[in-house]
């Protein structure tokens, strides 16, 4: 990379020791937005796809460094719209928004690529995070206000934690 | 006025402390049962600008960690031993703040330079914070690490923009953007 040269929308890896290399070029997939896994040693980002998907669809996949020829594979299907990838922890991921027209905060697992619905409502949910003990916090817009809830995978229920008109931008402790 | 702008950043941490320290015993208890907390931006309907949230969900608590009207504080982020980094713009500067639960106490560490407003940072998993800022001349941003001292942040993407990206890593020495 030049100097002053921008980097696009390229998923970069920019190892302090040895400086800045491409994983993903922006003219193969746009708009990445990446969220890293030390523990599965691997990087999990949403993008669209021109080349791939004639519909421009937003299709979220993985990339890992022990798949060298083919480091790259969608996760969800092509007509899967989500619109929010947030948390990569032991294995599992959360997503927020729309697979087949219902919009929804989905547990992915990596083991055996299973989806799971977990928020399972009639509003709208605009982001979630998933915590190292496997529970999920997530926004939604019931009421006319947003509100945190969170579900709790050994029990399956979701508890109202706050609410105010606009909230945002979730992170679990360790 | 760049010490000016110091001054105001350090009043507003000043004056956040003193309401937060009102809310401690909510804090200390998640702290010494090893609770799970929830960070989150949070903006009532009257405010103009962002305040940091962090809800104990063991307890449902919430505690307004940067309660104040004139400064904007958006994108929290926890280290593996649990401070909290959050971006906050007073004035016409934008710092990184750090708020370290064990002595309760928030201290801005990205000083001097100017952060973006991108949601940009992160925590290695050594307890080094990467964050997006503006260089020197303020004519593109970059990337800078800082190491929780007092050593001011270090450029580690010189000569190369990455405007509209986020900030990740994904182990020791290796940031994904």
């Amino acid at each position: 990379m030049t100097p002053r040269e921008s980097a696009g929308l390229d998923l970069v890896m920019l190892d302090l020791d040895t400086g800045l290399k491409t994983l993903i070029a922006s003219d193969e997939l746009m708009n990445l937005t990446p969220v890293a896994s030390p523990s599965e040693n691997a990087v999990i980002f949403h993008a669209y796809s021109p080349t791939v998907h004639a519909d421009m669809s937003l299709t979220i996949y993985l990339w890992r460094e022990d798949h060298p020829r083919q480091r790259l594979f969608s996760i969800m299907p092509p007509s899967t719209d989500f619109v929010y990838t947030r948390s990569f922890v032991n294995g599992q991921a959360v997503f927020s928004g729309t697979l087949g027209g219902i919009n929804d905060v989905y547990l992915w697992r990596m083991s055996d690529q299973t989806l799971l619905n977990i928020s399972n409502s009639a509003s709208i949910e605009t982001e979630a995070v998933l915590a190292d003990d496997g529970r999920v916090a997530f926004v939604d817009d019931a009421n006319s206000r947003r509100n945190v809830r969170i579900y709790d995978p050994r029990t399956r229920q979701i508890t109202l934690i706050y609410s105010a008109d606009e909230i945002r931008n979730l992170a679990w402790s360790h | 006025m760049m010490a000016i702008t110091r001054l105001a950043v350090k009043c507003v941490i000043l004056l956040a402390s003193i309401f937060t320290l009102v809310q401690i015993p909510v804090l200390l208890l998640a702290q010494t049962q090893k609770a799970k907390m929830l960070a989150f931006e949070v903006r009532p309907s009257e405010a103009q600008f962002h305040d940091i949230l962090v809800a104990d969900v063991s307890h449902l608590k919430t505690v307004n960690l940067t309660r104040n009207p004139i400064s904007d504080d958006i994108d929290p982020s926890w280290s593996l031993d649990n401070r909290l980094a959050y971006i906050s713009y007073i004035v016409d500067h934008t710092d990184v703040i750090v708020f370290d639960m064990s002595v309760m106490a928030s201290t801005p560490v990205s000083y001097p330079v100017q952060v973006s407003m991108q949601d940009s940072s992160s925590w290695s998993p050594d307890g080094e914070l990467a964050f997006i800022g503006y260089d020197a001349q303020g004519s593109f941003t970059t990337v800078y690490v800082v190491d929780g001292t007092d050593t001011p942040p270090i450029d580690v993407s010189p000569q190369t923009r990455f405007d509209d990206h986020s900030v990740v890593w994904r182990a020791n020495r290796e940031i994904v953007l």
